[in-house]
């Protein structure tokens, strides 16, 4: 088996190759390269394959016991300075490669039927590609230094993902969004890693822990500062997983293609936060304060993306939501310190919201051949209804995806948000109070989008909703841009172009179809996991638990690997998972009274509780207080100390830089073309030398 | 004589050299000059030579190797001389600032 | 018989690397008399072959134990090996991108090859001469043959010019030089070879007197010249913008290269006595050089002469690393040569190619270059940013290095002016970049609207694309994959005897296994102190 541990590197490896092999060929033999559509995706896919069965092999060896990995090269040296790059691979590693290779390989096969007449489909690939790369790159650093610049490169995909459709303005700007976002998150992180260099000389996640701790305890380094460094590498995943208040980025996200919503934005990158703090769940231990932060920043997006969601429309932007909150949970579960259940259920999610993510991009494809390719009509749930007819295999794997998030057992979803409320409760009863109630909205806005999109009646040719869609596009572009920056005929010109463009798929049809199996195929598979997977982890026999759990543990409390707790309290167990169950059933309930059997009329309650309504659908005004504070303010700001700069400091600026300017001007003459001069400074500077140096 | 002597009128000579490098407007003068700078270390090398090293002479070794080679570079610089003679009907050395800030 | 055994006492073989290269400049001497100019097919790649053996002959030299020859007038350590291969390399990369200039300027291709073989051989000759003759013959075998290429183009004034000024320049300080020699000569008690000198000098009581200190100060003037250290550098821009460019590439790397390597050599081993001052002295060239070459480089408008001024800036953050005198310090600045080679280079092919299809080198020129010709836009930048140190790039690694091992040194000062220096040297990098990249289609300068069509089948640019993108893989790479190079670098220092004494003296540490080395420390240190 020591061969395939050898060889690991080649796992990230393989699909760099793939990008960079298509990208070469995109960059100097476009044309010919974007004809091999097959060809490439194909190569791409079983490149990724490839990783994906090596990640099996030493997820397997993992199991078996085998101790853990570490490969390091020297990479740059200088005196006493080392940096070192190489990977490790251990329980956690392998676990995350996993997930990340079989989320990557399935929605790449997805994308084959979703991209199939984008004519950047090859270009696509690659960046998939790419991705993948880094993500895996960054799952097996076996440093900070290395977890950043990969850390990067996935935030970069991201970019280069999410405004793959250029050529349309949300997308664009979405892209500019995140990556400021981003940054924020990004300076913070690098901060708490040149701060944590600067306090224990290392790079190492391990080394980092222990020294901290050793320097905290005697005394030569204050529990606050050391706490302070935590927050700042904390902001890392603040802004990477989205979670409050740095979380505005993800919904906007959207506007990339889908599969790169699931893959990116719901099962990988964005968990790519909670596994950093899993990595550095070292340092984080040891300082309580900085555990509170941030299981209270998880309860508070968990409930947040929740209330959002309820109130959403597009099929997109409320998943986007229910990830942010369920990202919101795993936050939680490691500031609570259920390293195993915050792990847990980030696998569990990443396989059922990928699921309903690449669902969600299948409703849309069937939409688009009855409205059109414009996605305010494709995304929008009030056009949808009865999908079921139409596109069974989609409906079915998507109500299990439901069910799973709910929390509805066996699914998987109820065993790791089960597990994560049991220990918040350990921890704190108000946290999981939240958390509880949190699940009972999941339910609710879970279950009001199947039933929407999937039960009742096809909606998708009514032209008043569609007119009324369209006025309330007009009224956001025409808030945001003020009367006349868009000429409103343009946009509605808009859509018979695209029927146009789109001819060769066939004329609109009245009903949606069944997507190709190319995309429902991935949905099945997923689907597996989706109801199985978090059979490893129930708690009366907890392998999960028992294969991941944080550094350093099993020797504290001297359990050998994979055995499970003896004695297991049933009434505890039922009772937490019976409350949580029967509030994920309420929700249920409600939604079906609400939008399946329309008892209840939901445009009732949202104008007797218009405020509560209003604050939802807003987004709990977060972007326009961002908007506000941050964008105006910091104009305002900047005006000011626009005057402060252009006196002062702006002066001292200019003049340094016109200094050097005159100065370079005016040595300049001192070369005036004559030979003999050169000659005479020549001996002048000899003379010149000599007396200095004889004097000195 | 003594060993000073040799070195004062090498370092005279040499001073003489610098003197007609930085101030001839001719370009072949200023050939000439160089001439001179390399023939002041010959003196100086010889009297080493003479009164340092007469068994091994590598001094005078030395100053056979400096002879070949300032043959050699006023050879090419006579070259040059020539051949901006043919561009530029001149060897005046104001004249020879085309490259210049 | 007598041949042989001549060879094996002389240990003639430490030669190879040179006589191949001689073999190689007989044979495109006399195929191109042979042949007539149809020889330019194929003599540039016979050069090209000629050189390449030459390095992979300086491999097996590596290390090797016997490395004195001719008697003690050359010696061929680690330190020679490393900077022979660094000039051999950069006379290679000469050669891919001079062949269609030359061609596309009329004048024979052969005679080039074979004034610049000459040239590299001065230069590696020089990087390994242990002997006062043999160091003085060699410099000049440089010189001269740089002379000559400067004036290639001998119908254009300008090239006359340049070769005029580079010759009387060169010539008078390669007479400083000299004049330094001869004091050295005479104050050692009439002693040639480097490494005996200094024990003369100590012998005969001379090391602190003001003729050693002339001598110290002239032969440092010869050497800046060579290496463009400010205030010996006012040949630099103007030759650089009047020679042919493929010249000016070679000028900036090998010629340099090997003036370095002569410094290092010269400095360490026949002025231990005066160790302070040259210190002193080099570390006053190197502050200027820092300041006047980055600095002038803002107000220049022709490429070319930018390029000078950065190349004597550049000269200046090399310099910091001979001025240390540690181990470190030595190492970086190999390090740095090595990057440097390729970096320069690159830039320089690239600036041929423009020039080339263009037929002018002025920066305002160059704006809108990359809606015309992308790869040559990001071969360009990326040297220029490389130069400019900007992460991930080589040329970052190599100040990194340089100035991790001033910082380590205790120079604190050279550092943060190198610093400085070399953000202000980002500043007209960056301008050249942006001109290239940002401008909009209105903006685009005449020379590149009437931009001809990508055309790599013309005789000659073949070599030219191999150049131009070999070095913007290495430029690229070179830092990330950094070790291998950095190593090479420190393993040159550690094997090389010379260089261990010295440090030792810097930070003194008794030795008692080698006893002489001791004793002539100990007396080192007095004369120091004394």
């Amino acid at each position: 088996m020591e061969f395939i541990y050898q060889y690991a590197w080649l796992i990230p490896v393989l699909p760099l190759a793939g990008a960079m092999l298509i990208g070469m060929g995109l960059v100097s033999y476009g044309k010919t390269v974007n004809k091999f559509r097959q060809g490439s995706s194909v190569f791409i896919v079983s490149l990724i394959g490839a990783a994906m069965v090596f990640s099996f092999a030493l997820l397997w060896s993992q199991i078996q016991g085998h101790p853990p990995y570490n490969r390091i090269i020297e990479w740059a040296a200088a005196g006493d300075f080392h940096l070192t790059m190489g990977y490790t691979i251990d329980h956690l590693t392998s676990l995350m490669l996993v997930i990340v290779t079989t989320v990557a390989f399935l929605v790449m096969i997805y994308t084959d039927g979703y991209m199939a007449h984008d004519p950047g489909y090859v270009r696509f690939y690659a960046y998939l590609s790419l991705f993948s790369s880094s993500m895996l790159g960054l799952v097996i650093s076996p440093n900070l230094v290395q977890v950043y610049i990969f850390w990067e490169l996935v935030g970069m995909c991201s970019y280069l993902l999410i405004g793959f459709w250029y050529d349309r303005k949300a997308a664009a700007d979405a892209c500019q969004k995140a990556f400021v976002t981003n940054r924020v998150g990004d300076f913070g992180l690098l901060l708490g890693i040149l701060a944590l260099y600067w306090a224990t000389g290392s790079f190492e996640f391990n080394e980092i822990g222990d020294r901290l701790q050793e320097l905290v305890q005697s005394g030569s380094l204050s529990v606050g500062l050391a706490s302070l460094f935590a927050i700042l590498v904390f902001l890392g995943p603040v802004a990477k997983s989205a979670q409050f208040p740095l979380h505005v980025w993800l919904p906007d996200a959207m506007e990339g293609p889908t599969p790169i919503s699931a893959l990116i934005h719901a099962a990988t990158m964005v968990a790519a936060g909670v596994f950093l703090i899993a990595r550095m769940f070292p340092l984080f231990e040891g300082l309580p304060d900085a555990m509170n932060i941030i299981a209270w920043t998880g309860a508070f997006t968990a409930f947040l993306g929740a209330s959002i969601a309820i109130t959403q429309n597009d099929i997109k932007k409320g998943l986007a939501y229910s990830t942010m909150s369920q990202l919101g949970y795993m936050v939680m579960a490691m500031g609570a310190g259920a390293y195993g259940a915050g792990l847990f259920h980030l696998m569990t999610h990443a396989y059922f919201k990928a699921m309903l993510f690449l669902g969600s991009g299948s409703v849309i494809h069937g939409m688009e051949s009855v409205v059109g390719h414009d996605p305010v009509f494709a995304q929008d749930m009030r056009l949808m209804g009865g999908l079921r007819k139409y596109m069974p295999a989609t409906a079915i794997t998507f109500l299990i995806g439901t069910l799973a998030i709910s929390g509805i057992p066996p699914f998987a979803g109820f065993w790791s948000k089960d597990e994560i409320l049991g220990s918040t409760f350990e921890v704190n009863p108000i946290l999981w109070a939240i958390g509880w109630l949190t699940a009972g909205i999941t339910a609710f806005y879970m279950f009001r989008m199947y039933f929407m999109t999937f039960e009742g009646e096809f909606r998708g040719k009514n032209d008043s909703i569609k007119n009324q869609l369209k006025n309330e596009q007009l009224q956001r572009l025409g808030l945001a841009f003020g009367p006349g920056a868009m000429n409103s005929k343009e946009l509605t010109t808009d859509v018979p172009e695209l029927h146009d463009h789109e001819a060769h798929e066939g004329h609109h049809s009245d009903t949606p179809h069944e997507s190709p199996a190319t995309m429902t195929l991935p949905l099945i598979l997923l689907a597996i996991p989706s109801i199985l997977i978090g059979l490893v982890g129930t708690p009366f026999a907890n392998y999960f638990e028992a294969f991941i759990h944080p550094p350093g543990e099993e020797a504290i409390a001297g359990f050998p690997p994979l055995e499970i707790p003896a004695e297991f309290e049933w009434t505890e167990f039922l009772v937490m998972g019976g409350s949580s169950v029967g509030i994920a059933l309420i929700g249920i309930t409600l939604a079906s009274l609400m939008y399946l059997s329309f008892k209840i009329d939901p445009g009732a309650i949202a104008k007797t509780s218009q405020p509560l309504y209003n604050l939802s659908l807003n987004k709990w005004y977060i972007d326009d207080i961002y908007n506000a504070v941050f964008v105006k303010g910091s104009r305002r700001l900047a005006r000011q100390v626009l005057e402060v700069d252009v006196r002062i400091v702006d002066g001292i600026v200019n003049l340094a830089g016109l200094v050097t300017l005159i100065t370079g001007e005016g040595l300049k003459y001192l070369e005036n073309g004559r030979a003999q001069f050169y000659a005479l400074i020549v001996f002048g500077a000899v003379l010149g030398l000599v007396l200095i140096s004889g004097i000195t | 004589m003594e060993l000073q002597y040799f070195l004062l009128l090498a370092a005279a000579l040499f001073c003489i050299g610098i003197y007609g490098l930085v101030t001839s407007r001719n370009a072949i003068r200023v050939l000439m000059s160089i001439e001179l700078l390399l023939n002041a270390v010959n003196i100086n090398l010889m009297a080493f030579s003479n009164y340092l090293d007469p068994s091994g002479i590598k001094g005078q070794v030395f100053t056979v190797f400096v002879i070949t080679i300032a043959a050699a570079e006023a050879a090419v610089g006579l070259a040059i001389v020539l051949s901006i003679y043919r561009n530029r009907d001149t060897v005046d050395m104001e004249q020879f600032n085309l490259l210049k800030w | 018989m007598d041949f042989a055994n001549l060879v094996a006492q002389l240990n003639a073989g430490t030669i190879l690397p040179e006589g191949i290269i001689i073999a190689t400049l007989l044979l495109v001497l006399v195929g191109d008399l042979i042949v007539g100019r149809t020889s330019s097919r194929w003599t540039p790649y016979v050069a090209i072959a000629g050189l390449l053996a030459a390095v992979v002959a300086l491999y097996f030299q590596w290390n090797n134990p016997n490395s004195i020859s001719f008697l003690g007038g050359f010696n061929s350590d680690s330190l020679s090996v490393i900077f022979r291969v660094i000039i051999a390399l950069s006379a290679a990369l000469t050669i891919l991108m001079s062949v269609r200039y030359v061609e596309q300027s009329g004048t024979s291709l052969a005679e080039f090859l074979v004034i610049l073989l000459t040239a590299t051989l001065g230069g590696m000759f020089m990087a390994g001469a242990d002997e006062l003759v043999m160091t003085y013959v060699s410099f000049e075998t440089l010189g001269i043959s740089s002379y000559l290429l400067t004036g290639y183009m001998k119908r254009d004034p300008r090239s006359n010019e340049a070769a005029l000024k580079y010759l009387l320049i060169g010539a008078s300080s390669s007479a400083i030089f000299l004049y330094g020699i001869s004091l050295l000569y005479g104050l050692s008690g009439g002693e040639t070879r480097l490494t005996a000198i200094t024990a003369n000098i100590l012998a005969n009581n001379v090391d602190q007197s003001i003729g050693l200190l002339i001598a110290l100060v002239f032969v440092i003037a010869g050497i800046a010249f060579k290496i463009a250290a400010v205030p010996f550098h006012q040949w630099t821009p103007d030759v650089y913008e009047g020679s042919p460019t493929p010249v000016v590439a070679f000028l900036s790397v090998g010629s340099k290269s090997a003036g370095f390597a002569l410094a290092i050599r010269l400095l360490v081993s026949a002025f231990p006595a005066v160790s302070e001052q040259w210190h002193f002295v080099l570390a006053a060239l190197a502050i200027l050089s820092m300041l006047l070459g980055n600095v002038v480089a803002l107000a220049q408008t022709s490429m070319k002469r930018l390029l000078a001024y950065s190349s004597i800036g550049q000269a200046g953050f090399v310099m910091i690393g001979l001025v240390l005198g540690t181990e470190a310090g030595y190492a970086s600045m190999i390090f740095y040569l090595l990057i440097y080679l390729f970096m320069n280079l690159g830039g320089f092919a690239c600036i041929i190619l423009f020039t080339l299809r263009t037929g002018t080198d002025e920066i305002s020129e160059y704006s809108g270059l990359y809606q015309k010709d992308p790869l040559l836009t990001l071969c360009l930048s990326v040297c220029l940013l490389s130069l400019g140190g900007i992460p991930p790039l080589a040329g970052f690694f190599g100040k990194l290095y340089l100035f991790w091992a001033g910082w380590q040194a205790g120079a604190y000062w050279l550092v943060l002016l190198g610093l400085i220096t070399s953000v202000i040297s980002i500043y007209y990098y960056i301008r050249v970049v942006k001109m290239m990249v940002v401008k909009e289609p209105e903006e685009m300068s005449e020379a590149v609207k009437n931009y001809p069509a990508v055309n790599w089948n013309l005789p000659g640019m073949r070599p030219l694309q191999v150049g131009v993108v070999f070095a913007l893989v290495t430029t690229s790479l070179a830092g990330i994959l950094s070790n291998p190079l950095f190593t090479l670098a420190n393993n040159a220092v550690l094997l090389t005897p010379m260089l261990q004494p010295t440090i030792t003296t810097i930070q003194p540490a008794p030795n008692p296994a080698t006893p002489g080395y001791a004793d002539l420390e100990s007396e080192t240190k007095e004369a120091i102190e004394g």
